[in-house]
């Protein structure tokens, strides 16, 4: 699966966490959303493979499952705000 | 058909009311007395103001036909009133859509410093009460839309406040600031706090103002500012009047009456 960021009306950052305007509210994202979400840019592709592997260097492995799986549902809540776009 | 025209500045824009029909005399004295704090001489540099016309007949008919060409029009003067407070507000924030961050939210100020805090909530969270029990201390900005420009200067709306009245009436009375002996605002207040309000029965018995963290508080805030959306980067101004201010803040009460010593510190930036 491969990954880009989609425009959003703003973003802010506090540390590492960070507000985004989408739609027409504003919603917080957690340190790892952020992490994922600055990785990515809007005019490329990355894996989420690689996406993971920066967020496991980071933040170290998760207290259960992968961090593929761990990122994967991240992406899958930035998907539902329009935040991301995937594709297979 | 006669007109009578009352020249007022609400928000930094100069808007007109313009009384139509027989009463249009009568009108525009009622309008003058309940908005005598926003009361002009004339358009500042020569810009042409913003039209508000309004109307009151006695003929359904007639106060049809004039809402149909966009007047604020009614049947009786106290319907007027209560119609019109939000139709100037909302003329005036449309014409400053993406420019100023407009907060929903009540303004108080040092009269001498000019110096603000923003009290901001949704309607029912006490925002009139507030400047109604704490303007007779501090000067009374607004207890609407607080406008705050780029550089953290606020523009000045001392509206009429709108009460409740005893008989219980839907209606709200437009009571001008100085028959509450409210204090005028000073000229020039600049925002030194942006305070959420958290007004409940179950507040701790002393007011309680705390710092809250900045991106939650963003969240929130944004709900309650007009026009946010249009505003280029929004977060970025908002985040950066916020931590101009050392940061967003939270006040929890009872009662609005308890709060003179906390807006004291606030406005003295030792809160």
């Amino acid at each position: 699966m491969k990954l880009r960021r989609l425009t959003c009306h703003d973003l802010v950052l506090d540390g590492d966490q960070s507000a985004a305007y989408v739609g027409d509210s504003v919603v917080v994202l957690s340190p790892i959303s952020t992490t994922v979400l600055t990785a990515l840019a809007e005019d490329r592709w990355e894996s989420v493979t690689d996406v993971a592997a920066l967020v496991e260097e980071t933040y170290g492995n998760p207290p259960e499952g992968s961090a593929f799986e761990a990122v994967s549902g991240v992406v899958d809540e930035l998907a539902r705000l329009g935040l991301v776009e995937r594709v297979d | 058909m006669l007109r009578h025209e009352v020249p007022l500045r609400v928000l930094g824009v100069d808007l007109v009311v313009r009384a139509h029909g027989a009463q249009a005399y009568v009108v525009a004295a009622a309008v003058e007395r309940a908005w005598a704090w926003c009361l002009t001489q004339a358009p500042a540099d020569g810009r042409d103001p913003l039209y508000v016309d309004v109307l009151v007949d006695a003929e359904e008919e007639i106060v049809r036909w004039a809402a149909g060409r966009g007047w604020v029009a009614a049947t009786s003067l106290d319907v007027l009133l209560h119609n019109l407070s939000p139709s100037i507000t909302g003329r005036a924030i449309e014409h400053l859509a993406g420019q100023a961050l407009m907060f929903h939210a009540c303004a108080l100020a040092d009269s001498h410093t000019g110096a603000s805090a923003l009290f901001v909530g949704p309607s029912g969270m006490g925002k009139t009460t507030l400047s109604r029990q704490l303007g007779r201390v501090f000067g009374y900005v607004t207890d609407e839309t607080a406008a705050v420009e780029a550089d953290g200067s606020l523009r000045l709306f001392p509206k009429p406040l709108s009460l409740l009245q005893e008989s219980g009436s839907y209606l709200k009375k437009q009571v001008c600031p100085a028959e509450l002996d409210l204090v005028p605002p000073p000229a020039d207040p600049h925002v030194v706090a942006v305070v959420l309000l958290d007004r409940r029965p179950d507040a701790p018995e002393m007011p309680l103002l705390e710092t809250v963290d900045l991106l939650p508080a963003v969240a929130a805030l944004a709900e309650q500012i007009s026009y946010l959306k249009i505003m280029d980067r929004p977060l970025q101004r908002l985040t950066g009047l916020l931590r101009a201010v050392g940061g967003p803040r939270r006040l929890s009460y009872r009662d609005g009456a308890d709060l003179v010593p906390v807006v004291r510190q606030l406005l003295r930036g030792e809160a």
